[in-house]
């Protein structure tokens, strides 16, 4: 064993020397894009065709969008400590930051995050990279109940139990903006949606907690389950004299509490892709904000899909894919509805969506699918969408 | 209307390429304990308990080779590399027989948060269990979603291990 020790040694000390003769050749530009650095740049974009099919008369115009084009810089300051930004750039004008946040490892199962991060809720808001899913467009249960690409400003623990293959995060970030400039930014179609704080001069009242828990024991198998939990904010609480029990009540009716859950699985076996998803989110204080913000917000939001795909060149002698799908989903913002509140079915909506997606490459992707949508009011028909779009992510 | 992403971008590009560059990985920071712990036990399981551990050579892709010898006899060998992942990269080693069969994979460690399913060892431990040598193409391993691009990276490189042992 000594023998070995000294032979792993005089190793060592050699491929020292052949590593740092060989990390001396090489232009700046190569040694980034190959990762051998300590910055790293990537990126993803999604660039659409959007059609609505011509119904009852009625002729629409399509629509073509780069609807987002998203750039990476992450630099690793050593073994243990990161830097993740992550910007986009939406519809060619609108600038956002989707995540920026450092990365401290105590050890693997404790990571310290803080900055600006995705919340931990459900498949798409982690995954959205546009090679990474079915479909042109994100699936709307991640659009509408659950607000995709949901992210704020905080703290938090993240980490894997190996022995128990499980990868775990918890985080304590600031809630949406419910009520600002004496309005409600909640309704009853999108839901929390318009709340989202995104980084941008956030406020806090109080902060939300959110973790997800996900396990990968099974080979092929992820299984996770989200939760999030706190109240959304409001300016009504900036500068309120706490004696003032009339103003108190006021903003006391401009916030409602979220209670958010989800479980979510994917599988892959062979040319075979399963994913489903159920996001459900009870909301308190629908009555008192609906009446403030003149608004119609649900009490329970909830959503589901699930999909199934198959790699039609599976036979074939190729590293493409041909992925064919189909996706059942529902989505209803108006799941329930306090007693001031009119429950309005056409917030209740159901969508097919069958398709086609070629992966000419890793990272690459040209898609197709055509969507039937409804809801559940009696004066709907029926609509449909044909959509295409180019997904690369590298 | 224009000039406001362009801005930020060309901005974000300055600051990133005007940090200075350093080297983070290195063969010593790997955890040799564990590697030795694996060579003992697939050794043993195979009556040998009385062996040394020689650098063969190093790759481009900072992979580094070594055989594993048991009295002046090559039994097997031993690679060792970092891959990359998303937007990281993960540590890994592998032991080989004779014969190039995978006896033994391991990911020593896993930066990020993305794709870190590979380490789960029952999904390793279908390496092992593979007869085509061109691990790359698909459907020979078992995806995963949310970790495609590791996934696909760690085949490549057992890939080129494969390769280069043929010609040593």
């Amino acid at each position: 064993m000594k023998l070995y020790l000294l032979t792993i040694t005089l190793c060592v000390g050699l491929v020292n020397f052949t590593n740092a003769q060989t990390t001396l050749n090489g232009n700046t530009s190569s040694r980034i894009l190959t990762g051998d650095e300590g910055l790293h740049i990537g990126g993803y974009a999604q660039i659409d065709f959007n059609q609505e099919i011509f119904n009852d008369n009625i002729f629409n115009n399509s629509k073509l969008d780069v609807h987002r084009l998203v750039t990476f810089f992450g630099y690793n300051f050593n073994e243990k400590t990161s830097f993740v930004a992550e910007v986009e750039i939406e519809h060619v004008v609108e600038v956002y930051v989707e995540q920026a946040f450092l990365s401290h490892k105590l050890n693997d199962k404790f990571n310290l995050n803080a900055g600006l991060m995705l919340i931990p809720m459900g498949i798409q808001n982690l995954y959205h990279e546009p090679p990474t899913f079915n479909g042109v467009e994100r699936t709307n249960v991640d659009k509408y109940i659950v607000p995709t690409t949901w992210r704020e400003i905080g703290v938090g623990v993240s980490g894997r139990l190996k022995s128990y293959s499980i990868n775990y995060e918890l985080m304590a970030i600031n809630g949406f903006s419910g009520y600002s400039d004496e309005q409600g930014s909640f309704g009853g179609s999108n839901g929390l949606r318009s709340g989202r704080q995104k980084g941008a001069e956030s406020y806090m009242n109080k902060p939300d907690f959110a973790a997800r828990i996900n396990y990968y024991g099974e080979p092929g198998l992820s299984l996770g389950i989200s939760a999030y939990i706190g109240c959304s904010e409001s300016e009504e609480y900036n500068n309120l004299d706490l004696n003032n029990n009339f103003d108190l009540a006021s903003a006391d009716s401009t916030i409602v509490g979220i209670e958010m859950l989800g479980i979510d699985a994917r599988y892959n076996k062979g040319p075979l892709q399963l994913r489903g998803q159920y996001i459900v989110a009870n909301i308190s204080n629908t009555e008192q904000y609906n009446i403030k913000s003149n608004s119609d917000l649900g009490k329970k939001l909830s959503g589901y899909y699930a999909e199934v795909g198959y790699d039609l060149l599976n036979k074939k002698n190729t590293n493409e894919e041909l992925i064919g799908f189909f996706r059942y989903e529902n989505y209803d913002t108006h799941s329930d509805v306090d007693v001031v509140t009119f429950k309005n079915d056409a917030y209740n909506r159901t969508e097919m969506t069958f398709g086609l997606g070629w992966k000419v490459a890793k990272g690459a992707m040209l898609k197709f699918d055509y969507q039937i949508l409804s809801n559940a009011s009696e004066t709907s028909n029926k609509s449909e969408k044909l959509n295409f779009g180019t997904a690369i992510w590298f | 209307m224009f000039y406001k992403p362009l801005t930020t971008i060309s901005i974000l590009i300055g600051v990133a390429l005007s940090l200075s560059f350093k080297n983070i990985w290195d063969p010593a920071l790997l955890d040799w304990k564990i590697i030795d712990s694996k060579i003992s036990t697939y050794l043993i399981q195979n009556n040998h308990d009385n062996y040394v551990v020689e650098f063969i050579r190093s790759s481009d892709k900072e992979m580094f080779y070594y055989e594993i010898i048991e009295n002046g006899i090559r039994k097997g060998f031993l690679v060792t590399g970092k891959a990359p992942s998303k937007y990281n990269h993960f540590d890994f080693f592998v032991i080989l027989n004779l014969n190039l069969k995978i006896e033994y994979l391991d990911i020593i460690k896993y930066r990020e948060n993305w794709g870190y399913e590979i380490s789960n060892k029952k999904w390793l431990r279908q390496f092992s269990k593979l007869t085509d040598s061109r691990l790359g193409s698909k459907n020979q391993v078992q995806a995963i979603s949310g970790a495609t691009i590791s996934v696909h990276s760690l085949c490549s490189y057992i890939d080129v291990i494969l390769e280069d042992l043929k010609n040593i």
